[in-house]
């Protein structure tokens, strides 16, 4: 690793390690993903006794998929994290191989950081952190069951017959619970390649009543990259400045060397992937999960769009050394032979060795239209879900998850409120409001039009828009919190000094906000001849707000509207057939997910504005119905 | 699906004495209400659905109200998706009482007006658009406006809006995939969006429409100084006596709405008295020195003005004997206050028959020139002429009087729609293509909005469905 190691530093400890096992615990994390390191984090860094459930600990914050971080509406999560104090920014700076800025022609709202990393340093670094928090355990096992006491949930069991007593359980279990790994048309219980799955907790939560369903994804091969030639392919090297996901990191210049590079599929590739069609699990109906439709296996692609007789392929170093590369673009579960000969079709893999093939990975996964907005399960008070557990895909989307339900473990041991982000607020708010309330049919990823508030929703302002979270959460140190302050009020004083100023200090111009509205004008042109000395990055936010000001203005009156709509609330424990108007589909899926507002019902998939229009006038009729009455009940009181 | 439990009833015919007048029942309960209320023969109209049945409307004590054809409707296949009753009866005041009596007595409630028509579309049984539709029906006053309405009820105004939400569609899907997956060589060899049929498609929706205004008919105000002979003109427009028409100047004090029927377009002529007199204006004689009864009917005149849609300005030719500027000079003073009070003005010259035959060809020359009309509305001649510049103004304002007819509302949103498209070629010029997005949510909002209902793009399963994306 590059840098040093600053957890050791930061987080203080007293180096009085507690043994997690036999005595009570705050919250025990099942799983050390990206979702499973941050909620542990979180929860340790709060302050509370944590134990962290691995079933190989040096296979902690792995990058199972290819080795990227960020990209459109991810790098946005990213961000987010970083402002509410988690990892996943600042191991991604320390462990970045090449970074690339999407979008960057495009409007500020839409732009985007990418770095690839090294996968071992990210995991080192990650490991580090985790290993090095006071507060937090790292305990091997295999946790099979969960114990449950009259009020919720009361910890793990591990197979070997080790108990965890914990007041609050996270569970993380990305593509390990019932995870079977299809290889053409064999099938191996596994959790990764190589790994083994995880059993027993899908049943313990179905026994609890709950709903599973199966979803799967996949990889594609792992190429040795000195059988690869690179020569006459197309070069994507990194943009020559990083910009930080962290906050408290300042852009830096990226040593050169570490480039991606692009080939494409030839028409003899694709006649031997439909001649392996044959023996492809997905085609014979062996996978049964879902996959994800912007993710899809080359064999998809070759099939539904029979048309196109090449796709682009972008070879991906996996690390510094550039021994490992990840073929973006070519994810398989064909039979090895198969993927061995399509992989040499393509120009500069002639000679390419595998060093692994590639996979689909079927898992179950917990529908999270059961769970609460804090992300703890309705059904069984103190248990937490998050990352692919909830049917979601994507390192940023678990981390996010993995930090909202840590921090909310741990509010919920204090007593305290949960956190639950806004959609006009975070990604992060729009993320666990979509799963809550819709659910998902396949993993689901980031996409920036998710978000209403897109253009407010931004990369730039990601700490000004969750500073109040942030304070409210207690994750940050006095000295980080003291710096973004700072920062953030430079930005205030930059966008009123620009309200004022006037270009060559004429009075009867219009002032340089007015002029910076207009698209071609950039403040970085400005701020020399004006002696503006800030900050590359309090500037862009400067700039970008103001730019968009109209805009998000227009915005920000929808998103009231929608919150005084959201403001109506919904009784608890409604049966939505009782109501006369409501469709039984509609009124059952009411029913399940009980929304506690207007806003969320609207959003329930199949709910019309007649149903809404039925619903909000059966209750103005009615009234409100407290918790526990029937229908009847209220109505004859 | 029950979305009401209570059942409705109506006379569905017009008050009034009539042949035969129509009863309505709409609900859960009106087939039970339709069994208690009727005596019948063998044949029961429950057991013979959609089928006229001789039947008679008893009253509590069992005696004959009233001899009917009883029709049951039953769900979901009527008009407004539930149970329906439908009884002839005889016209006659007292029997239709009678038996909507007896109805409302068995457990049905009087509807409210336009209720049958709701219940249509709350139970999904007709679209917002087609539910307006059923309104300006009734409201034609024309066949072309009838044809227009139908075309609307038969589902044209939500073809054409389907075509358009189409477009927009389709380019806020490209935009979305251009953003949302820049590494993607099938969407960046794409990135043009095409805003062109979307345009299009606008364009072809708001030539076929005519915008209905709030009161329905649009208002046709003939203004002008007194004794010009406005009265005189709408009564040759209506082809009866509806104004006062003395030879004494400013007899008309209050304004008198006359239904017509011009070119195919149902409005309503509204006459007024001779217009407010302003400052360092000539006060017109026959108002100088009156009274406040003619004050309060002046001051009623401007207000007729600023509702109208389009207002007639009569002048009188008469000083073009002497001067044909003279009436020009009337006239488009007359056109300036109309168009100070924000409305479209039309200029009439009246009492032509008083002009000798040379200089009336010239005046009218030169008021053709200027939009404006000659007429005599005593002889008629120049009558045509009035009636297809009306209906060329309305046209430009309203559209088409066989056009799909539309309300204030939704015309607020086709002008929405076209302010968003607008905004959003700007935003493409320049490479906004984030912003372009929201100027396509926000047309597409517009376009819900004529529809009366949310609509939510799923540009995500678009972009699946046509672009190949992914790692």
């Amino acid at each position: 690793m590059s840098e040093n190691n600053p957890h050791r530093s930061t987080w203080n400890g007293t180096g009085h390690r507690r043994r997690a096992l036999g005595r009570l615990l705050d919250i025990a994390v099942v799983g050390a993903g990206h979702a499973g390191c941050e909620a542990a984090l979180a929860g340790a860094r709060l302050g509370l006794a944590t134990a962290l459930v691995t079933l190989d600990r040096t296979r902690v914050a792995e990058m199972s998929c290819n080795p990227a971080i960020g990209g459109l509406g991810k790098s946005q999560i990213v961000r987010e994290l970083d402002a509410l104090g988690g990892e996943m920014g600042r191991a991604a700076d320390a462990t970045a191989i090449q970074f690339r800025r999407l979008n960057a022609s495009k409007g500020p709202a839409i732009r985007a950081r990418r770095v690839q990393c090294d996968q071992a340093d990210y995991a080192a670094w990650m490991r580090a952190a985790v290993e090095g928090c006071p507060g937090l355990e790292l305990v091997e096992g295999h946790a099979v069951d969960l114990r449950v006491g009259p009020g919720g949930v009361e910890g793990v069991r591990l197979e070997d017959g080790r108990e965890l007593l914990a007041r609050c359980v996270v569970l993380t279990t990305g593509t390990f619970l019932g995870g079977c790994l299809h290889l053409g048309l064999e099938c191996t219980p596994g959790g990764r390649y190589g790994e083994p799955a995880a059993s027993g907790l899908t049943s313990a939560l179905e026994r609890l009543g709950f709903a599973t369903g199966r979803l799967k994804t996949g990889t594609p091969a792992r190429l040795r990259a000195s059988s690869v030639r690179l020569e006459g392919l197309t070069p994507q090297p990194s943009d020559r400045v990083v910009l930080a996901f962290s906050h408290d990191h300042p852009p830096r210049p990226m040593p050169p060397g570490v480039a991606c590079h692009l080939t494409r599929t030839t028409p003899e590739t694709h006649a031997i992937i439909r001649e392996g069609l044959s023996r492809s699990p997905l085609y014979t109906g062996r996978i049964r999960g879902r996959g994800p439709r912007y993710c899809p296996s080359i064999e998809d692609k070759v099939v539904r769009f029979a048309d196109r007789d090449s796709h682009q392929v972008i070879l991906e170093p996996t690390g510094r050394s550039q021994a490992v590369l990840y073929p973006n673009g070519i994810s398989t579960s064909l039979p090895p032979d198969v993927q061995k000969r399509f992989v040499r079709s393509i120009p500069g893999l002639e000679r390419a060795e595998l060093i692994r093939p590639g996979y689909a990975v079927e898992y179950d996964f917990v529908p999270p239209t059961q769970l609460l907005p804090s992300l703890e399960a309705r059904r069984l008070p103190g248990l937490f879900l998050a990352g692919q557990i909830n049917g979601t895909s994507g390192y940023e989307e678990a981390a996010g998850q993995g930090l909202l339900a840590g921090v909310n473990a741990a509010r919920k041991v204090r007593g305290q409120a949960p956190v639950v982000l806004g959609r006009h607020e975070a990604y992060l708010g729009v993320m666990v409001d979509d799963l809550v309330t819709r659910g998902t049919e396949e993993p689901y990823r980031m996409f920036s039009s998710r978000a209403e508030l897109r253009l407010l929703l931004r990369e730039d302002n990601a700490a000004a828009r969750l500073q109040a979270w942030a304070e409210r959460i207690g994750l940050l140190g006095e000295a980080v919190r003291a710096a973004r302050r700072e920062r953030l009020a430079q930005v205030e004083a930059l966008v009123a000094q620009l309200g004022e100023l006037r270009e060559e200090g004429a009075p009867g111009r219009p002032s340089l906000a007015r002029v910076l509205r207009r698209p071609e004008v950039r403040l970085a042109e400005l701020a020399p001849r004006l002696g503006l000395e800030v900050s590359q990055d309090v500037l862009e936010q400067a700039e970008v707000r103001i730019k968009y000001e109209g805009y998000v203005a227009r915005q920000l009156r929808e998103a009231e509207k929608l919150s005084r709509l959201a403001g109506r609330p919904l009784p608890e424990g409604l049966d939505y057939h009782a109501i006369p108007g409501i469709s039984n589909e509609i009124a059952s899926k009411l029913t399940t997910l009980q929304p506690t507002s207007f806003a969320q019902a609207a959003r329930v998939d199949g709910m019309t504005p007649a149903a809404l229009m039925v619903l909000s006038f059966w209750l103005d009729h009615r009234g409100c119905v407290p918790r526990g009455t029937s229908v009847d009940g209220g109505e004859d009181a | 699906m029950i979305l009401f439990e209570d059942t409705i009833a109506a006379r569905a015919t017009p008050a009034g004495v009539g042949a035969v007048a129509v009863v309505r029942l709409s609900g859960p309960g009106a087939r039970a209400i339709l069994e208690a209320a009727v005596r019948v023969g063998p044949k029961k109209p429950w057991e013979h659905p959609r089928r006229l049945v001789l039947s008679q409307v008893l009253d509590a004590q069992g005696r004959c109200l009233d001899q009917v054809l009883a029709c049951f409707l039953p769900a979901p296949r009527t008009y407004t998706g539930e149970d329906m009753v439908e009884l002839q009866g005889h016209g006659g005041e007292a029997a239709v009482g009678a038996v909507l009596g007896r109805l409302l007595e068995l457990g049905a409630r009087p509807a409210l007006p336009g209720e049958f028509t709701r219940r249509a579309f709350e139970n999904g049984r007709m679209s917002l658009d087609q539910a307006e539709a059923v309104a300006r029906m009734v409201e034609a006053g024309s066949r072309a406006e009838l044809l227009g309405a139908g075309r609307a009820l038969g589902g044209e105004l939500g073809k054409r809006l389907g075509e358009l939400q189409e477009a927009l569609e389709v380019a806020l899907s490209e935009a979305e995939a251009s953003l949302e997956f820049p590494d993607e060589e099938d969407v960046t060899r794409r990135v043009t969006v095409r805003l062109a049929p979307c345009l299009e498609a606008l364009l072809t929706l708001d030539r076929a429409v005519r915008r209905v205004g709030d009161g329905g008919r649009p208002r046709v105000a003939v203004a002008g100084r007194p004794n010009v002979g406005k009265s005189s003109i709408i009564n040759m427009l209506s082809g009866t006596e509806a104004a006062l028409v003395t030879p004494q100047p400013g007899t008309t004090r209050d304004a008198v709405p006359t239904e017509v029927v011009m070119a195919g377009r149902a409005l309503v002529l509204v006459d007024t008295a001779g217009r407010e007199p302003e400052a360092g204006d000539h006060v017109p004689a026959g108002i100088e020195g009156s009274g406040p009864a003619d004050e309060a009917a002046v001051r009623r005149a401007r207000e007729q003005a600023e509702r109208a849609e389009l207002v007639l300005w009569v002048a009188s030719a008469e000083p073009a004997s002497g001067d044909t500027a003279a009436v020009r000079r009337e006239l488009s003073a007359g056109l300036a206050w109309i168009a100070g009070l924000g409305r479209a003005g039309l200029g009439v010259a009246n009492k032509a028959d008083l002009l000798p035959a040379g200089i009336a060809r010239a005046l009218e020359e030169e008021l053709r020139e200027a939009g404006s009309v000659l007429l005599s509305a005593r002889t008629g001649q120049g009558a045509e002429g009035l009636v297809a510049r009306v209906a060329e103004e309305l046209d430009r304002r309203q559209g088409p009087a066989d056009g799909l007819p539309v309300s204030v509302r939704q015309a607020e949103a086709l002008r929405r729609i076209r302010g968003a498209l607008e905004r959003g070629l700007e935003n493409l010029e320049r490479g906004a293509v984030e912003l372009l997005a929201e100027d396509l949510r926000e047309a597409l909002a517009g376009v819900g909005l004529v529809r009366g209902e949310g609509i939510e793009p799923d540009s995500l399963d678009r972009i699946f469905a046509t672009f190949c994306v992914g790692k």
